[in-house]
């Protein structure tokens, strides 16, 4: 519940109070009168130092790049150089940010006197506090935003919020989501609103004198167009994405954590999934593995009943599947944990961090392809005994999954 | 220029503009694209509450156990995957099978997943329960009892030792009890004759293996007489030419072209009527040679010469010959005798010390009981794994007896023929979900175990009369206590019985020792001169039957449905005749001469009249078929088999005299009436000749001796377009010993279970749409009364160059790294192009979906036929092309089975299903790359051929030349 009132609910509120307060300080009449001159002195306030520009510039920048291109970003994330030169760009950005606001605050007098605008400033450094800690602390960072962030920005704004995603993530992930919704919802009743404001107020006085000229008419034309390779680009993502279900969570007939299990008590894997070495199948555990703790452990649980009823009534219990290949491929989990030695985070995400169950991955061919471009399968002068055993079961002939 | 365009003006009146259309087709299109972007259905993950050890969703646990499909008795291996049994392989151990099967053999797991088996007892005709069923017959048997009526049991051959003991005690409850055995083919002349020869009635069991020159009367023993994979498996190992220029002979005389006359090195055809008469001139020749007098032949049925050659041959390997006969007179079997006998054969490749159990059928005393039932003298009949009132020849008057018999139980696992007149059905199980043993050859024993629970509330044969004898019914118990007292003392290795135990069922088998106390060598004592004037009585009967009304009629077993007990199982009867390529029904095989003579063509539907009796079939015509007979196939023709099986053919078996107290295999004086119409046969090869191009190449023993790449000269220029391709890693091959193969389409079924190949149907095959990934070709050659008859399994060739490749516009069909020719579903839209393109004509196309579609109704379209599909194969859909993939998903599972174990996989680690199940040992594949494997060394042979290769598609599957051990005077 407590989940819902922060992520579900919470969003909306700091939307509103932030439409809200856009609508009536641009719209009342008093207001827009004075605007152009508040604005401009606003953003003198907030224009501080160079380190504070470029530090939240960029570090803005990304979560919007990331945000419109999420694939990409986990395309990058996916060879770890590549992520360790991602989390250590934005962890700079991050350190040259807080300090330009050190700064900022230092110099200018009336920021501090100001209530609203000091407790704007203490929630962005909260936020860029938590964000820092993070890309120290967790590998997965920037792949939380792409995968557990994104879609359940996405559920809000089609307006069923599912809280799901973000439920399961540990808590400094979480300050860091509610110390940026909190911000954007103080915004509005700060001079940081003007001083951002101060740039659309410029181009208006601007495009005033210019209404006349020629000039109008291309900027129009380049628009129209930038917005119609725009849209035909979200319509190809969005058909390259048929038939794919990432982010599929459904609801399981126990409300099994294995942010818990495997999480906080460090189950491994392979305790309940004994299968994954030996057979195609992972398999999921049989009721019997369950009771082999649950016989003393938590057994006044609800949902340790439910399991108990089952075993008692000799009733089976129906998982609902996560994972989904299509019957046309044949994938052995063997061949991979085994075989290949390939973490089960690889492909399934950080179930260790899950409450419920998501697909993190893509599960598509050419997910697939991407690894199995890079790994077991290199040239035949480079491999080692290993590699060239794996080499031979894996690889990209059609006919080592499709059989 | 704007102004030369037309401009056709707006038709108002039309109604739709293309504008609208194009507003529809876009709606239609984003509503569709709308539509498969709904979540993907939602499937269900259902673990076992508590997993038992040993049981791990996706991986196979074997069982060994013992086939059920013929008495043979071959051990066999149970594959089960997720608690069922998916497959069955040949059991390595057992001195039977040694790892190979039959067609049947494979096919029997489908059987356990027939529809039609009965899901519980019936009691008069009604569906009871088992309760009600044991106090009925418990009611009705203390009733016999008790007034001292008689009980007859009526069993087909049975091989279990544990089962004849529970025989043996349920007689001595019931005193006034008898069982006798019926076998629809029976080999009952063979042991009467072993009786009067040598005072045993005993089938000898047949060394092949030991013998240098061999002699066949009629018998089909590599196809389905008496224990075809042991026999074929023998017979192949006789013949192996790696030692070099070492192989047996093998003459054979015959009826009708049997799969073992087209193996043989030299077979003619002769009139069923007068295989006496070759039997008589055989000895003739041979007891010339060793002194001893012997009642002279009449007129020769055939070439004299060649007779002689055989008789030269057998007396020149005396000790290491062997002449086998296959027909049910006891006169004939005498003469055989005395020859094996005069050639020393005796006690060398016939085995009487160690007899055959694998058919015990009486026809006599069947006959008697039937008498006894019509007098009203039996009071109860148990009918336990026979159906004489469709396989006796005398079914009808079976069926008017029975009425006679107040009380019958059958133990039929469906409502069949005989079991529609009984009072109570009490279905077994199969032989998948039973306990039993099986002693095939005295000294060879081999266990029986469940691999999978009975899937029915059906309850074991054993178990019943076990419970009808006051006992609780079990089974297990039963045979680990017979084999506790019985089998136990007999060996010596181990010293526990429950190691013992333990042990026997892991094998699957136990060798006993051999007995010390052979008893004295047998000596022939047969009346010799009754038994050739028997011969020629009926000889001269034929004769004078043949001047009044012409035909003889020769009935045959086919490979596939034998008797016709599997008759419900469609992939056997979807299984072509390796002699005839024909599926789904038999036929009457005529000679092309006689045919000729009556203008008969194929197909041409003919009335066969013999004894009262008429037969309904079309015409085949058949090359090599002796001018005046006839062969019919039995096994067809059911009535209560089931779906698949019923009206399948025409029944054969009332058509068979039965003569002296034997079933006879031939009818004399068969009128055949024309009937006007044509039926189309569901034939899969429609041309027999190779019109002379080196398909099959061959070559005679003394020309390999010569040269050991006699016959396979031809090696055309090869030129090519494309770049070699690197051969890293792996690269699998294939090569088949053509000097191996018979033909028996064991790998045809062995590949169907393995590839979940479906069942198309007749009408299917008759539009050449069958789906087998490998085919047998079979080609004639010769004269066409004495054809040369060759086999050629067909497959994929996995061609380097592969010209099915180049033409497919979607890259479905692509070359892999090690070698293969992959086919991917997924990709294929069905252009079949590439089936088009392909010279070995190996490709095969879903014209339908196959699975899941009632107009194919035969395992695919229900939950219980689906069961014995192979989960890691795709079931192929509509609309995409498929063939052979060298079994890929074995080559998968072996090579991750190499990499958990951390070394390459072995030579033989891998074998393809065809490999795996071939009796022959003909098919083999491996590693190319592997200097020191079996396939490397004999694509190294000079023998060694790749088809129609001035195409140069450099196939990595090749042949190895068919050798002939043709007699001297034809060399």
């Amino acid at each position: 519940m407590r989940d819902f009132f922060l992520f579900g609910l919470a969003p909306y509120v700091a939307a509103a109070c932030l439409l809200g307060a856009l609508v009536w300080r641009t719209l009342s009449p008093r207001a827009r009168k004075a605007l152009p001159e508040v604005c401009r002195e606003s953003a003198a306030l907030y224009r501080g130092a160079m380190l504070w520009r470029w530090g939240l510039g960029l570090l803005l920048l990304g979560h919007a790049v990331a945000f419109l291109m999420p694939r990409s970003l986990l395309l990058w994330d996916r060879s770890p150089l590549r992520l360790v030169l991602l989390e250590g760009a934005a962890f700079l950005a991050g350190l040259a940010g807080l300090a330009g606001l050190a700064l900022l605050l230092r110099r200018s007098g009336r920021l501090r006197k100001s209530t609203a605008d000091l407790l704007l400033l203490t929630l962005v450094a909260v936020v860029m506090v938590s964000g820092l800690a993070m890309a120290v602390l967790y590998r997965w960072g920037s792949q939380w935003y792409a995968l557990s962030l994104l879609p359940w920005f996405r559920s809000l704004l089609a307006l069923r919020p599912d809280v799901s995603h973000v439920a399961p993530l540990p808590p400094l992930v979480r300050l860091h989501v509610l110390a940026g919704m909190a911000a954007a919802g103080v915004l509005p009743f700060t001079r940081a609103f003007y001083a951002l404001a101060w740039p659309a107020v410029l181009l208006g006085e601007r495009i005033g004198t210019l209404r006349a000229s020629r000039s109008i008419a291309a900027a129009e034309a380049m628009a129209a167009l930038a917005l119609a390779v725009f849209s035909g680009m979200l319509l190809m993502g969005a058909l390259r994405r048929v038939g794919v279900s990432q982010g599929y969570a459904p609801a399981q007939p126990i409300a099994f954590s294995h942010r818990l299990h495997a999480g906080k008590y460090r189950v491994p894997c392979l305790y309940c999934h004994f299968a994954a070495e030996t057979s195609r199948h992972a398999g999921i555990p049989p009721a019997g593995i369950c009771m082999n703790c649950h016989g003393q452990l938590k057994v006044a649980s609800a949902e340790v009943q439910k399991l108990k009823e089952a075993v008692a009534q000799r009733r089976r219990l129906r998982w609902t599947k996560v994972h989904n290949l299509p019957d046309f491929v044949y994938f052995s989990h063997s061949q991979h944990v085994r075989g290949g030695g390939v973490a089960c985070q690889r492909c399934h995400g950080p179930v260790e961090a899950m409450e419920r169950v998501s697909q993190t991955a893509l599960l598509t061919m050419g997910w697939c392809l991407d690894c199995h471009r890079k790994e077991g399968i290199m040239p035949a002068s480079q491999r080692t005994a290993k590699g060239r055993a794996s080499a031979a079961t894996g690889g990209l002939d059609c006919g080592k999954c499709h059989y | 220029m704007a102004s030369a365009i037309t401009e056709i003006p707006d038709r108002e009146d039309s109604g739709q503009s293309r504008r609208d259309f194009l507003k529809l087709m876009g709606f239609s299109v984003g509503a569709a694209a709308l539509a498969s972007c709904t979540p993907i259905p939602e499937r269900q993950a259902v673990p076992l509450l508590s997993q038992p050890e040993g049981l791990l969703p996706g991986v196979e646990s074997w069982y060994a156990t013992t086939c059920g499909g013929c008495p043979a008795g071959c051990g066999l291996l149970a594959k089960d995957r997720d608690g069922r049994p998916i497959k069955v392989e040949g059991n390595p151990r057992s001195p039977i099978s040694r790892g190979a099967t039959c067609a049947v053999g494979q096919a029997t797991v489908l059987s356990l997943y027939d529809d039609q088996r009965l899901r519980g007892p019936r009691l008069h005709g009604r569906p009871a329960t088992w309760e009600e069923v044991d106090a009925f017959v418990d009611e009705r048997l203390a009733a016999i009892a008790a007034r001292g009526g008689a009980l007859a049991l009526l069993t087909g051959t049975i091989i279990s030792p544990s089962s004849r003991a529970l025989i043996a005690a349920f007689l001595h409850r019931f005193p006034n009890a008898r069982h006798v055995v019926h076998d629809a083919v029976s080999l009952a002349a063979l042991r009467e004759a072993n009786r009067r020869s040598f005072g045993r009635p005993v089938l000898p069991r047949f060394r092949f293996d030991r013998a240098r020159v061999i002699v066949g009367l009629e018998a089909d023993f590599l196809g389905t007489w008496l224990s075809p994979v042991e026999l074929a498996r023998a017979w192949a190992d006789g013949r192996r030419l790696e030692k070099p220029a070492e192989m047996a002979r093998h003459y054979q005389f015959e009826g009708g072209l049997s799969l073992t006359g087209s193996n043989a090195d030299r077979r003619t055809g002769v009139l069923p009527s007068q295989l006496g008469l070759v039997a008589l001139a055989l000895l003739e020749r041979v007891a010339r040679r060793a002194g001893t007098p012997v009642p002279a032949a009449a007129d020769l049925p055939c070439d004299a010469a060649l007779l002689d050659a055989a008789a030269n041959d057998l007396w020149r390997h005396r000790g290491e010959s062997l002449v086998v006969c296959g027909v049910n007179d006891p006169a004939v079997q005498v003469v055989v005798n005395r020859l094996n006998f005069l050639l020393g054969n005796v006690g060398r490749t016939l085995d009487l010390t160690h007899p055959s159990w694998q058919r015990q059928g009486d026809d006599a005393a069947v006959a008697e009981l039937m008498a006894g039932m019509e007098r009203g003298e039996i009071h109860g009949l148990l009918l336990w794994g026979v159906n004489p009132a469709y396989d006796h020849p005398q079914a009808e008057r079976f069926v008017r007896a029975l009425g006679n018999v107040p009380f019958k139980v059958s133990f039929a696992e469906r409502v069949d023929e005989t079991a529609m007149h009984a009072d109570a059905v009490c279905p077994d199980h199969h032989e998948l979900e039973s306990w039993g043993d099986a002693e095939p050859v005295a000294g060879a024993l081999s266990l029986r175990q469940p691999a999978i629970a009975p899937l029915f509330d059906t309850r074991a044969a054993a178990a019943s009369l076990l419970r009808w004898l006051g006992g609780p019914g079990d089974v297990y118990a039963w045979l680990r206590e017979h084999w506790r007292r019985e089998i136990f003392p007999r060996q010596s290795r181990w010293a526990r019985f429950d190691d013992f135990w333990d042990h026997s069922l892991q094998d699957g088998v136990c060798e006993l020792p051999a007995e010390d106390d052979v008893g004295e060598e047998p000596v022939d004592r047969a009346d010799l001169q009754a038994a050739a004037a028997e011969i020629l009585a009926s000889h001269r009967e034929a004769l004078a039957a043949r001047r009044e009304s012409g035909y003889e009629i020769r009935f045959y077993e086919k490979v596939g449905l034998r008797d016709g007990r599997h008759a419900n199982n469609p992939w056997l009867q979807e299984l072509p005749d390796p002699v005839t390529r024909i599926t789904w029904g038999n036929y009457a095989c005529v000679s092309p001469l006689l045919a000729a003579d009556l203008g008969l063509v194929e197909g041409d539907v003919v009335i066969l009249r013999s004894g009262g009796r008429a037969l309904e079939l079309p015409v085949h015509l058949q090359p090599g078929q002796p001018r005046q007979a006839i062969s019919v196939a039995l096994g067809y023709g059911r009535t209560r088999a089931g779906k698949v099986g019923d009206g399948v053919g025409g029944n054969a078996f009332p058509l068979m005299p039965f003569r002296n107290g034997f079933v006879r295999g031939h009818a004399i004086g068969v009128r055949l009436e024309k009937t006007g119409r044509r039926e189309k046969l569901a034939a899969v090869q429609l041309h027999d000749s190779m019109e002379g191009r080196p398909i099959v190449r061959e070559a005679s023993l003394d020309e390999i001796r010569r040269d050991p790449a006699a016959g396979n000269e031809e090696r055309p220029p090869l030129l090519s377009l494309w770049e070699e391709r690197p051969r890293e890693g792996h690269f699998w091959g294939m090569a088949i010993d053509l000097n191996a193969c018979l033909g028996c389409g064991a790998c045809v079924v062995a590949c169907q279970a393995e590839n979940n190949v479906a069942v198309v149907g007749r009408d299917e095959v008759r539009r050449g749409r069958e789906m087998h990934w490998i085919r047998i070709d079979r080609y004639h050659s010769g004269e066409v009364d004495e054809p040369r008859t060759v086999y050629q399994p067909m497959m994929c060739q996995h061609c380097g160059n592969a010209p099915c490749e180049t033409v497919c516009p979607v890259l479905a069909t692509v070359h892999s790294s090690d070698g293969l020719n992959q086919q991917v579903y997924n990709r294929c839209v069905g252009t079949r192009y590439c089936a088009n393109n392909c010279p070995y004509k190996v490709r095969r196309f879903n014209w339908f979906d196959y699975a899941d579609n009632d107009r194919f109704d035969y395992n695919m379209n229900s939950d219980l036929g689906r069961m014995v599909l192979n989960p890691d194969v795709v079931v192929r859909s509509r609309g995409v092309m498929e063939k052979c993939s060298l079994c890929v998903q074995r080559i998968q599972a072996g090579k991750l089975a190499a990499e958990v174990a951390g070394s390459p996989p072995a030579d033989g680690d891998i074998r393809t299903a065809c490999q795996q199940a071939c009796p022959s040992r003909a098919i083999v594949f491996g590693d190319l790359n592997d200097p020191g494997s079996e396939v490397s060394r004999r694509q190294g042979s000079p023998r060694f051929y790749r088809l129609l290769e001035e195409l140069n598609t450099r196939p990595v599957v090749g042949y190895l030349t068919r050798v002939r051990n043709l007699p001297e005077e034809e060399a």
